[in-house]
């Protein structure tokens, strides 16, 4: 019969099919009592994973229950089978020590129910899944104990149980096992009616608040917006047949509740509901075909199988930086370039392939550069409306820099606090071990390299340890200290001398160029220039490794950041000497069309440095490989050095951000560039290099690289660009701003003719008093810097707080300790056995550690909460009896049980807490 | 009319959800003039049912951090794992574990018996796994997926006996796991214990000599490359 009635309900479309949710929902209220045994039938098949861990079956003490003959019970051997498969259920992480601060649980109590945030605490709400566990055990257990009689009523009972059990599938935790399990229902169905029969009071609250508490976390999640709720039930970590039930029941609760009002749906509501449907689905769709945008993803997932996060950090930055330049090109050839053209003549000059390297010769003539760009108004003759370019040019540049910025602010702040919180709190190595694997790792020779390589790094770090504590004497310290410096000023030395070197060869070509030579020569010999900066950026790196190789770092990560440092000063300083000729030396010396020229210079760097790029890769990668593998074995494959690649990224970033202003179009170039190095980047990876040995903090390397990127690089640009707009003054014979004084100018004279149009004072207004006024700067800075301010002091005072905090887990840690050693005491002290496990089941109650609980006896589901029942049956529960105290003096009171244990523990607990205030004082208040 | 049982309780609800979702109005396909919408309705249907693709998505969309297309690239590598005939009922198929270790991206991976194990819902402890099941991993493992519930199942993954917190032998099997099993890269049992006691050390706050799920998360939070390389993608 149970089974006939199983297969009805097997038929999951049935169990929940959301319309029969909604019409047995009226019977729940009817029946409300009945929802108490459902917990047993679904969880029972935790019984056997906690089976001898009193550490887990924690609560069961206060349930009656009989000699454990689970094994008579008609279920018992699917639970064993079960125990496993119950999987993501029946495993306890329902954070069984989220309570190491002995609060009474409300299961223990009965007093509250506790309330339960889904959202908050996926976590913390399973909680209540393991104390369920604890109660199955109790009740599975009683069944056994069944009296014959009882099963007659038992009998009568099904039918009901059965509708309990077809609704327990709406129910949260239990719901995904009634549909597992369909198998098992027929037995699990003996089994409950017994837990039906029996009538504990506090086991009835309990369900009560257990289902109360299911309710809520319903209510709750019906409560919010659907995309919160999506959210929410996708954190929560349990299956997928799960978050389906939670989420049928939301739903179900919800159309309970708009179901009154539904009849009243307008057409007002009726049309936005349509709104954001249709909004949802065009979201959808769109998310769909950017998907398909999404450069590279094979490639980049190859890269991740073969090297790990660390290297594909490189690609990552490379195509960050790509968006950047295809975002700017689509601005400036749209707003600057295709109006232009639109103008423009045709271009009588010839095409010589070495343009393509120099720049220059046809090149000049065309939307490329500064120089070809009018400054007259773009009028079209058919409606009238014009263009004005000067302030077309201006606007565009000034706000795809401002775009930048902000971007870069916000990349750089999420990368900086996702990365950079509270990081000296683990310096130490050991527990990053937990999460070091790289799962991305896929190849199976790379899984095997990674392996060898973290256990040398392991060894190595553990010998380190013990060669930490020699202290190097005084005069060890001092020479170190002295090679550091010495090592300092050399690379800082070279660097400035590669400046030098840069500025007078610049300077000279400036007058070569003066001298009349045939336009060839001319050609070929600004290619000098690029060329020497392309080579000192390649050589002067590997000066800089060599460097590291004489000075002893103590952790190689001081290493990274001092080559990092050095390079970066490097790189910067002859940009800035670089910038430096061109606005003092190039901008003065009045040539024809000097933006044209400098536009020119950078076209070259960019390319010369791309050239180069590629070089470096065959030399560095290749070339290094044959030998490593042909010629030296000690060499060994490269590595690739994710440092210098990135720096060089941020080099040509910068210098095609310094040209956007010269060379509209130069984004353009970047994308061809960075298209190509990666490719070749690609490839040369694959067949040259072995993933990094060392670990690559993949992801605080990233966030300084973003740093690097916006601070020296970005910045320096916005300063160039600052100086070139309100200094300097513009060519006389070309460009958009031809014979105005400054570039500024085109935007002052622009609001000057503004000014006498009434219907644009607004502009006016704003650009006087906001953007034109020292004033409203200064106020905005001192805005800023107390908001700074007040940041930096929540931070204080949260940091005081986690430290607090910190210290007050470790005195729960210690009373812990303390109360189990008492009971422990306790327990060897006592002869008659049953007693001593009494103790120490009430001291699981309050989640004693591991350690203790293995300790403990698996005999432990033994027969005395019958006893405890008296104690909740009188539950006056109104003080803790003095007199038990922590020695066995009431052993042989008529109450032997689960009240004295009880109370034995409160009052080790008080004692605790009273000790722990002492040490409150001394830790607290200094 | 769709049949897949190991998804009905998904499907009447999925039904409701396809039929809430807005379609082209009927306004739309009356002034649709060239067919044009009518085409692209009458080509969407057969190819999805070509494609086997008889699935809930939005409900699947809904319940995990995947997108469209990783549902339905996780069908695809999920059906070459089944033979030609089990291919029509993909939905209740389980695929057994030494297949589910056949793909590139767990064939390597040392916590890939772990893995399974984890993820499965089977009955028989096997391993196996069911389409939802695979979802569900890679959910997990997806990119969107917030930091704590990877660390919750990293977490999982690590707790070799299932028993809820680290103790020493789990730490010991993930150390092992870490380094390999080879003669030359395992710890020797000296520098094992020193290592654990190191970890411990670190990260049990409340030194009961475990590491539980909060003090693992704790860890966690404290390295933020961990949600990058908690990651498999197909």
């Amino acid at each position: 019969m149970t089974y006939h009635y199983n297969e009805a309900f097997e038929n999951p479309d049935y169990h929940y099919s959301e319309t029969l949710e909604i019409d047995r929902s009226r019977e729940r209220n009817s029946s409300f009592h009945q929802k108490l045994p459902e917990s047993s039938l679904d969880d029972d098949s935790l019984y056997d994973s906690y089976e001898g861990r009193s550490g887990r079956g924690q609560r069961n003490q206060d349930y009656p229950m009989a000699i454990p003959m689970a094994s008579m019970q008609p279920g018992f051997q699917y639970s064993h089978s079960a125990s496993r498969s119950a999987g993501p259920n029946t495993n306890p992480y329902g954070n069984p020590h989220i309570n190491p601060s002995f609060e009474y649980e409300p299961e223990l109590a009965y007093t509250s129910p506790s309330t339960f945030h889904a959202v908050d605490g996926p976590y913390v709400r399973r909680s209540s899944d393991v104390s369920d566990g604890g109660n199955l055990n109790a009740e599975g257990e009683c069944s056994s104990e069944l009296p014959a009689s009882s099963s007659q009523v038992a009998a009568s009972d099904q039918k009901m149980v059965f509708v309990n059990f077809s609704r327990s599938s709406a129910s949260i935790e239990e719901g995904s096992f009634s549909q597992r399990y369909n198998r098992r229902q027929a037995d699990l169905v003996y089994r409950m009616p017994s837990s039906l029969l029996r009538l504990d009071s506090n086991a009835e609250t309990y369900n009560e608040d257990k289902y109360k508490q299911e309710e809520k976390l319903i209510k709750n999640l019906a409560s919010m917006s659907s995309r919160e709720r999506v959210k929410a039930i996708q954190k929560t970590p349990k299956t997928m047949k799960e978050k389906r039930d939670i989420r049928n029941k939301v739903l179900m609760e919800k159309t309970k509740k708009s179901g009154s009002s539904s009849t009243q749906i307008n057409c007002c509501t009726h049309c936005l509901y349509k709104t954001a449907l249709s909004y949802r689905r065009f979201k959808n769709g769109l998310s769909e075909y950017l998907h398909l945008l999404q450069l590279w993803q094979k490639t980049l997932k190859v890269i991740r199988g073969k090297f790990g996060t660390s290297v594909l950090s490189y690609f990552v930055f490379l195509k960050w930086l790509l968006t950047f330049n295809i975002f700017s090109f689509l601005v400036n050839f749209s707003f600057i370039t295709i109006p232009q053209l639109i103008a423009s003549g045709p271009n009588n000059l010839s095409f010589n392939g070495l343009e393509l390297l120099t720049g220059a010769g046809y090149f000049k003539k065309t939307v490329l550069y500064y120089g070809f760009y009018t400054n007259s108004t773009i009028t079209k003759t058919e409606n009238n409306s014009s263009y004005n370019m000067q302030l077309a040019y201006i606007f565009t540049i000034g706000i795809y820099f401002i775009i930048c910025f902000f971007s870069l602010v916000y990349s750089m702040a999420k990368s900086f606090c996702k990365n950079f919180i509270n990081l000296q709190t683990y310096s130490g190595s050991a527990a990053k071990l937990l999460c070091i694997w790289d799962f991305n790792i896929t190849n199976e020779k790379a899984v095997k390299l990674k392996q060898s390589n973290l256990s040398t790094q392991i060894k190595e770090s553990l010998s380190e340890v013990t060669l930490e504590v020699l202290n190097l004497s005084l005069k060890q310290k001092i020479a170190r200290i002295a090679i550091h410096l010495v090592v300092w000023v050399a690379s800082l030395g070279i660097a400035a001398a590669c400046c030098a070197g840069v500025y007078f060869l610049s300077r000279n070509e400036l007058q070569l160029l003066e001298g009349n030579k045939s336009e060839l020569e001319n050609e070929a010999a600004t290619l000098v220039l690029p060329i020497v900066v392309s080579l000192l950026n390649l050589l002067i790196p590997f000066c800089f490794a060599l460097f590291g190789l004489i000075e002893k770092f103590q952790y190689p990560r001081h290493q990274l950041y001092t080559t990092i440092i050095r390079n970066v000063c490097l790189k910067i300083s002859i940009i800035g000497i670089l910038c430096y000729y061109w606005l003092n030396d190039v901008a003065t010396s009045e040539k024809e069309c000097w933006e044209s020229l400098v536009g020119q210079e950078i076209y070259r760097l960019i390319v010369i440095d791309f050239i180069f790029c590629l070089l470096g890769s065959f030399f560095g990668e290749f070339v290094r490989r044959i030998i490593g593998t042909k010629c030296c074995k000690k060499l060994g494959v490269p590595e690739f050095d994710i440092a210098r690649n990135v720096l060089d990224l941020i080099y040509t970033q910068t210098l095609a951000w310094i040209g956007i202003f010269f060379a509209p179009l130069m984004p353009a170039m970047q994308i061809i560039s960075f298209f190509i190095i990666f490719y070749v980047k690609k490839v040369s990876l694959m067949r040259n290099c072995q993933p990094p040995r060392k670990v690559w903090r993949a992801s605080q390397m990233t966030t300084l690289f973003i740093f690097l990127l916006f601070f020296p690089s970005f910045t320096g640009v916005l300063s160039v660009m600052a100086v070139t707009i309100w200094r300097l003054t513009p060519s006389k014979q070309c460009g958009p701003f031809q014979g105005l004084t400054s570039i500024i100018h085109a935007v002052s004279g622009w609001i000057h003719i503004l000014d006498s149009y009434s219907s644009s004072k607004w502009v006016v207004w704003i650009y006087r008093n906001l953007i034109g006024s020292v004033h409203f700067f200064f106020i905005l800075t001192v805005i800023v810097l107390i908001i700074t301010y007040l940041y930096w002091q929540i931070i204080e005072g949260r940091k005081i707080m986690v430290r607090l905090l910190h210290e007050q887990i470790i005195n729960e840690g210690k009373d812990k300790m303390f109360l189990l050693n008492k009971l422990r005491a306790l327990q060897t002290s006592k002869l008659d056995p049953p007693k001593g496990e009494l103790q120490e089941r009430s001291s699981s109650s309050y989640q004693p550690s591991r350690q203790a609980a293995l300790q403990m006896t698996t005999s432990l589901e033994r027969p005395f909460e019958r006893n405890g029942r008296d104690f909740y049956a009188e539950s006056s529960f109104d003080g803790i009896p003095e007199k038990t105290g922590l020695s066995p003096a009431d052993e042989e009171g008529h109450q032997p049980g689960i009240s004295e244990t009880l109370a034995l523990a409160l009052r080790a607990r008080q004692q605790a807490e009273w000790e722990m205030e002492d040490d409150d004082d001394e830790d607290f208040r200094p | 009319a769709i049949a897949l049982p190991g998804l009905q309780a998904g499907v009447p609800l999925a039904s409701l959800l396809w039929q809430a979702l807005p379609r082209p109005s009927s306004a739309l396909r009356r002034w649709d003039p060239g067919g044009g919408v009518r085409a692209v309705l009458a080509l969407r249907a057969p190819l999805s049912r070509a494609a086997g693709i008889t699935f809930p998505f939005s409900l699947s969309q809904e319940l995990t951090f995947l997108t469209k297309q990783e549902i339905l690239l996780a069908h695809k590598r999920f059906r070459e794992l089944l033979s030609k005939e089990e291919r029509e009922s993909i939905l209740q198929k389980r695929v057994p574990k030494s297949k589910i270790l056949t793909l590139p991206e767990l064939k390597a991976n040392p916590f890939r018996d772990r893995i399974c194990r984890v993820f499965s819902t089977s009955e028989d402890g096997d391993g196996s796994m069911s389409f939802e099941d695979f979802l569900d991993m890679l959910s997990v493992f997806s990119d969107s997926a917030t930091s704590e519930i990877k660390s919750h199942y990293a977490f999982r993954i690590f707790d070799f006996d299932d028993d809820g917190t680290l103790d020493r032998k789990d730490l010991e099997k993930l150390v092992n796991c870490l380094t390999g099993e080879g003669d030359e890269t395992r710890l020797s049992e000296s520098e094992m214990d020193q290592l654990i006691q190191n970890i411990l050390e670190e990260s049990d706050i409340d030194k009961d000599g475990t590491i539980n799920l909060s003090e693992f998360q704790h860890v966690i939070s404290r390295s933020p490359d961990f949600a990058s390389s908690f990651k498999i993608v197909l």
